[in-house]
């Protein structure tokens, strides 16, 4: 016999008040009276403990409702080992970011998503509208190629036709973007002109300074970009002695700061594509978030009314589980983004898989109490009915939700973008609607039902 | 007591006629894929002089107009797939001499979107398999003559019932209002997947527990009955509490999440109809088979 537990439900409601009052947004309280005089607010608190800073303002909210850009780039891997690619991926982004900041969006969110052998990467500009400059800003890149050149052709060309392309002069030396630390522009002391000093890492200094010394009296070609941007000649006197970093010359100030900035900011060790770019106005998403908000309140408010009309008692009870429910969800959504950078994001249909969700949580309040309705029918009193309809009902409860748990687990690890928000969002509901809707609710029973004695 | 299992031909009639229906529409309209999945571009601009005028500049970038909607002030265009090329330039035309104010702007590759759909595709077979062998597991130890894996199939196929005369409406919707299949549809499927097993679990744990209390005393398929009408109560509430939601959503809605809502409405209404009239036969008929 489950026993009556006071002390248990006055820490659930403390908990579940704390959730609720973290789940809200901030809300002004003004209240003023000859006698009383309240102005005050609740709701969307900041914490700071140490250095860290608890930030329960608002909810993430995704692109498709706030408004803003998002594009998806396709990083080719094909020329990087198969065990090199995840950090590959993850340099690629650092640099992208660091692109996407030095255009002047602060709040960026990049993700890397990565399906079979395909690595792409996600960026998200909220609030910003200007796609062509933030496409220059990310791909206008500098990818940095020293490139020598083939076999028995001669540069510059001693005959073109039209179809040879500079890959029939040059071929890669395995020397690029990714063996340099840095870049800084220099003026030339002898001409005083601009040029863009490299500074090649350890390693990537011996790499050219070989190829240097395998090229003497050749063009070595610097690529950036594919575009040829010049080939100057390696001299004699460099055969034995010591390789300098390169400079690159024959540019104006201009562009040595700009190329200089895009080497510095990195260059990105793969090719990359653009596949997917998207302007998404916040007009769009602010009306279906207001209208999905008011279609959850009417829709609450008629549950409301059917579970108080066909529980009675009860009724109230599955109200405040179901109440309970929201808050603590709605307050992990926030949670999570404050201890991840992956948290769970608003979308439109993540706020879709949450009323569901909302609906999925009254069914196991419904399975309860309408077992306990059975019950009682065969003739037992209150207590014993109450008692048994929570053990009977468990049994489906548990069957029906560990299923679902464990399709939406299967989803989460395989989908990808938002199918795989959707079923965290499941998850997380699954696991909070067993709490409040089968836990709580057997405690607030057994306090309440007390003195119900047939 | 009603004598549902009476009635199973019904039933299964009045689903098989409604999937056939259903089957009819995929196969002579075939499904209207959105361009998450085909690859291609959307436009919606504000603030514009006419329809035609921007058509015009659209039709003179090269560039082909698969569809063109105005809804509210809002003119929306999707285009076929083409370079990025003639996509900046059309931008760039639009956005000049204030002909126009663009409000969303989506270019999608036609590999990503079927890649996007592949993946999709997967996770849910392979959640469908588990389903499959978590239900078998879990009825494993019941007792009668019933075969565990008839639990898991019955499930399925109810699952599928509901999945496909959900899909084929859109068929219907696509042909006639142009509603499209896009990612948020997705997202239904994957619901109405979730609901249905939910219910049908139901009544079929209603099944195992009468089989234990009713073993020597009646018959399987009158357990099933008794079972069915037990849970009769809970599964309209529940689906009444869930089709509530969806259904406030459908009438206040606009655009992608007003289909949203719909598929979910009729999924899960299918889906409560399915767990009550057609899993449980079926369990009964696909365990005649198993035994055999």
């Amino acid at each position: 016999m489950f026993k009556s537990n006071p002390s248990k439900l006055i820490l659930i409601t403390v908990f579940v008040t704390i959730c609720a009052l973290l789940a809200l947004p901030k809300i002004p309280i003004e209240y003023s009276h000859p006698l009383i005089n309240i102005s005050t607010t609740i709701g969307g608190y900041v914490f700071r403990i140490g250095d860290n800073v608890f930030d329960f303002r608002d909810f993430k909210k995704g692109l498709d409702i706030e408004g803003g850009m998002k594009i998806v780039i396709n990083l080719d891997m094909s020329e990087i080992p198969e065990n090199e690619r995840d950090s590959s991926a993850n340099t690629v982004k650092e640099i992208i970011d660091r692109r996407v900041n030095l255009f002047g969006v602060s709040e960026t969110g990049s993700y890397i998503s990565k399906s079979n052998d395909t690595y792409r990467l996600n960026i998200e500009l909220p609030g910003q509208k200007d796609l062509e400059g933030a496409i220059s800003a990310i791909g206008s890149t500098a990818q940095l190629r020293f490139r020598v050149l083939k076999e028995g052709q001669t540069w510059p060309p001693t005959n073109i036709s039209e179809q040879m392309s500079l890959d029939d002069f040059f071929v890669d030396s395995g020397v690029g973007g990714s063996d340099l630390v840095g870049s800084e522009v220099i003026f030339d002391p002898t001409t005083n002109q601009p040029a863009i000093q490299l500074r090649f890492s350890q390693e990537g200094r011996q790499k050219f300074s070989e190829i240097v010394k395998k090229n003497v009296s050749k063009p070595i070609g610097i690529f950036l970009d594919n575009q040829l941007i010049q080939a100057p000649t390696v001299s004699p006197d460099l055969a034995s002695g010591v390789v300098n970093d390169p400079t690159i010359t024959g540019v104006n100030l201009e562009e040595a700061k700009q190329i200089s900035n895009l080497l510095k900011a990195g260059a990105l060790p793969v090719p990359i594509q653009i596949v997917e770019q998207n302007i998404i106005g916040a007009t769009l998403g602010q009306d279906i978030l207001q209208k999905s908000l008011i279609a959850g309140g009417v829709s609450l408010a008629i549950i409301f009314i059917y579970f108080i009309f066909s529980y009675g008692r009860l009724g109230f009870i599955a109200i405040v589980c179901l109440l309970s429910y929201i808050s603590i969800v709605l307050a992990i959504f926030k949670f999570s983004n404050i201890l991840t950078t992956s948290g769970v994001v608003l979308t439109i249909p993540g706020i879709a898989g949450f009323l569901f969700s909302v609906g999925v949580a009254c069914d196991a309040s419904i399975l309860v109490f309408e077992r306990i309705k059975e019950e009682i029918r065969w003739g037992k009193n209150i207590h014993l009915a109450i008692n048994s309809g929570y053990q009977r009902a468990w049994s489906s409860i548990k069957d029906s939700n560990y299923t679902t748990f464990l399709a939406s687990l299967i989803l989460f690890i395989f989908g990808t973008g938002f199918v795989k928000g959707f079923a965290l969002t499941l998850m997380i509901g699954i696991v909070v609607s067993l709490l409040t809707n089968v836990y709580f609710s057997r405690i607030m029973t057994s306090v309440f039902i007390k003195e119900y004695k047939a | 007591m009603i004598d549902f299992i009476k009635y199973t031909k019904l039933f299964i009639v009045v689903s098989l006629v409604a999937i056939a229906l259903g089957i009819y529409g995929i196969v002579s309209y075939g499904l209207k894929l959105s361009i998450e999945y085909t690859g291609g571009s959307v436009i919606s601009l504000k603030n514009y002089e006419s329809a035609s005028s921007i058509e015009n500049i659209v039709l003179q970038k090269d560039i082909e107009i698969k569809e063109i909607n105005e809804i509210d002030g809002l003119l929306t265009l999707k285009l076929n797939e083409t370079s990025n090329e003639k996509l900046a330039g059309l931008q760039k035309e639009l956005t000049s001499n204030q002909v126009t104010q663009i409000e969303d702007f989506e270019i999608i590759s036609p590999s990503y979107g079927a890649e996007f759909a592949k993946n999709s595709l997967i996770g849910v077979l392979l959640s469908l398999i588990v389903v499959v062998l978590f239900m078998a597991y879990s009825f494993y130890k019941v007792s009668g003559n019933l075969s565990p894996w008839s639990f898991g199939i019955a499930a399925l196929v109810a699952m599928l019932h509901d999945i496909l005369i959900t899909t084929s409406l859109f068929s219907f919707l696509g042909h006639f209002n142009n509603v499209e299949i896009d990612a948020l549809f997705l997202t239904a499927i994957l619901t109405i997947i979730g609901f249905s097993i939910n219910d049908t679990i139901v009544v079929f744990d209603r099944i195992r527990e009468n089989l234990n209390k009713y073993q020597d005393s009646k018959s399987l398929s009158e357990i099933c009955n008794i079972s069915i009408f037990e849970t009769f109560n809970r599964s309209l509430t529940t689906s009444f509490t869930v089709v509530i939601i969806m259904f406030s959503l459908f009438t206040l809605g606009s655009g992608s999440i007003k289909y949203f809502s719909l598929a979910l409405v009729v999924g899960l209404t299918a889906g409560t109809y399915s767990s009550i009239f057609i899993a449980t036969p079926l369990l009964l008929i696909i365990n005649k088979y198993l035994k055999k």
